[in-house]
């Protein structure tokens, strides 16, 4: 079988693991820190594969923006750590967590998904039989 | 009778009501398993994160804030929303195209249909009844402790009760039921969380002056790393987002869809509830800190008693009666969930795996769920050592045991059913042997090391590296032929 794309994937997939498996041994905690928004990423990317493992390049582009935001933001909240300052009543670097991070997990992430299923992955499902209406 | 009893009966007879309701719609084991296939995204949706936002996610996590701090959060809860966006991009279309080629009605029956492998089918099937078992047994007794708060009763009453109650209902209209009281539970506890944030905060002066009081005293407190080591915190987040793709009540939830546009708004109305929850346990939790600093709460030796103290003594017990009843609906939606899934391993996976066929499901599926329950409550009961060992088959044993072979094996072509039966294997045996060799005093972990964490990667870790050292043609082609109209498709192409 040769190499195709989700290969790839989930070697990536492999790699941060290991990784973040590595960290949690060593206690090295910016190893398993980092891995968190890697992985989300890649398995964002491995979801909107469509049936022809194809990707849609608008999609691939929205997803990776959403994980450079996300290792942004962690890379601000870590550097933060014992910066001193205060934000809305916090540490900056929880700060971060609560002010950013927390909603844009919550809401972006969602709408990401919301918009690369319309744009692309429900193309794959107009052909399936659609249910009885009971709600 | 009090209000908060009135209250509580009223909560009860809209469960009746809709497993009533249910019933009369059940005509087969599709309705039973997976509600027919009628959901619409909302309700879908919604009852996916109540299942997932358990008690222990408001109880557990309020407790955990109130002796941690803020950080507590941050490991369980803050990343969780995303896990939902996760997992609609690598479940949601994959497995609606799957429940409309084939009978899929559970886990085991999606391993069925991508791995020729009886063993893989085998063992998944005891794992979800055992882990279901596992998870009602948790329930059933958080179910107790808090029916004995409401109705003053033994906490053994109020397990039977609370135990009594989910049963009723969800044998008699199965996921049909349980969806919707899943909605209608999930939609109590947002209210309820919204409500409580401000009520906590206000208790103590609103948000900010919450805050002040709390770094003033002691800003290590609302640090990132306050008193947990950051590679456990951080590990603890990891666990909670793999596991949140890999827990049985929401990946069943994506076989019920009645169309391909309800995914579309799922992940943004599961995340926003859940996100929404969670500020149940981020005010009381911090609002009982700020008490505990003034001098108007104790010190509480039993951090697991932070919610009911505030509850009992800090607010009106007519809103206390709603939080009892939106906590109970909490535990109850993630216990229907487990029920139905537990009734179809039992009577639908199992024998299949061994080659039994069922007839009369719906009434098989029924006694199953009676089943599933009554072992539960023995467990909870009478045997603390099972629920001691069942308490290690949770979260992380489900992430490490599914998110392989069902997540990845949806995509990859190498997976294997080898390497299924390994990874289900390692998740169950890992949580159990750390639990009970960590008791017995015959290893000691470190306290910067997340079990939980550390197992469901190497569940993941270990899938990989025996779907590529052992690979399997069978399985490699099983996948072409799962994804049939793929294989038409580029074929055509070329």
């Amino acid at each position: 079988m040769s190499i195709d794309r989700t290969d790839k994937l989930v070697g990536a997939c492999f790699a941060a693991t290991t990784a973040a498996t590595v960290g949690m041994f060593s206690n090295y905690w910016p190893v398993v820190y980092y891995s968190i928004p890697v992985l989300v990423t890649l398995f964002m990317l491995m979801g909107s594969l469509d049936k022809r493992d194809e990707w849609n390049p608008p999609a691939t582009a929205g997803i990776v923006s959403f994980g450079l935001v996300l290792v942004l933001l962690f890379g601000v909240a870590n550097a933060a750590l014992h910066d001193g300052g205060i934000i809305g009543g916090l540490p900056t670097s929880t700060a971060v967590f609560v002010y950013a991070i927390w909603p844009v997990a919550t809401v972006v992430g969602p709408l990401v998904f919301a918009w690369v299923y319309h744009t692309w992955l429900r193309h794959d499902l107009e052909d399936t039989d659609a249910q009885p209406v009971a709600q | 009778m009090t209000p908060v009893i009135a209250i509580m009966l009223i909560y009860f007879l809209l469960m009746f009501g809709i497993g009533y309701w249910a019933k009369s719609r059940v005509k087969s084991s599709k309705d039973f398993l997976v509600a027919g296939q009628t959901l619409g995204f909302f309700v879908m949706a919604v009852g996916t994160f109540s299942s997932i936002q358990s008690g222990f996610g408001m109880i557990g996590h309020t407790a955990n804030i109130y002796s941690w701090g803020l950080q507590a959060i941050v490991a369980a809860a803050f990343l969780v929303p995303v896990a939902f966006a996760v997992s609609w991009f690598l479940l949601g279309s994959r497995l609606y195209r799957l429940a409309r080629q084939y009978d899929v009605y559970s886990i085991p029956d999606v391993i069925r249909i991508r791995y020729p492998s009886r063993p893989a089918h085998l063992s998944m099937s005891i794992a979800t009844f055992v882990g279901s078992v596992a998870y009602m047994t948790a329930q059933v007794t958080a179910t107790g402790v808090i029916v004995s708060l409401i109705f003053g009763t033994s906490v053994t009453v109020g397990a039977i009760t609370g135990a009594a109650i989910v049963a009723l209902y969800t044998i008699a209209g199965g996921m049909l039921a349980g969806a919707w009281t899943d909605f209608i539970q999930g939609l109590l506890m947002v209210v309820l969380s919204i409500g409580t944030f401000f009520v906590a905060t206000n208790t103590v002066g609103g948000w900010s002056t919450m805050l002040t009081t709390i770094s003033n005293h002691d800003i290590e407190f609302l640090q990132l790393d306050a008193t947990q080591p950051l590679t456990y915190i951080y590990a603890f987040a990891v666990m909670a987002i793999l596991g949140t793709a890999a827990q049985p009540q929401l990946i069943t939830k994506f076989l019920m869809l009645r169309s391909p546009s309800e995914l579309k708004w799922g992940a943004l109305v599961a995340a926003l509830a859940y996100g929404i929850t969670t500020l149940f346990a981020l005010s009381v939790g911090l609002t009982m800190r700020a008490l505990t600093i003034e001098g108007r709460a104790p010190e509480l030796d039993n951090i697991d008693n932070t919610t009911t103290w505030f509850f009992n003594n800090m607010v009106p017990p007519v809103f206390a009666g709603f939080v009892l009843a939106g906590l109970l609906a909490a535990i109850m939606s993630s216990s229907n969930s487990f029920i139905a899934v537990g009734a179809s391993s039992l009577m639908r996976d199992l024998p299949s795996a061994l080659g039994i066929t069922v007839r009369n499901e719906v009434r098989w599926a029924r006694l199953a769920s009676a089943f599933v329950v009554s072992c539960s409550l023995v467990f909870a009961l009478y045997l603390s050592q099972v629920v001691f060992l069942l308490g290690a088959i949770g979260w992380a044993a489900f992430a490490a045991a599914i998110f392989g072979p069902l997540a990845l094996g949806l995509y990859w072509r190498r997976a294997t059913g080898l390497a299924t039966t390994v990874a289900i294997s390692f998740g169950i045996v890992a949580n159990l042997a750390t639990t009970v060799l960590t008791a017995q005093g015959i290893i000691a972990i470190p306290t910067y090391i997340q079990t939980g964490g550390l197992v469901t990667c190497l569940g993941i870790m270990i899938f990989i590296i025996v779907s590529v050292c052992a690979p399997s043609r069978a399985s490699a082609d099983r996948f072409t032929e799962m994804w049939e109209l793929r294989a038409a498709e580029k074929t055509a192409t070329k």
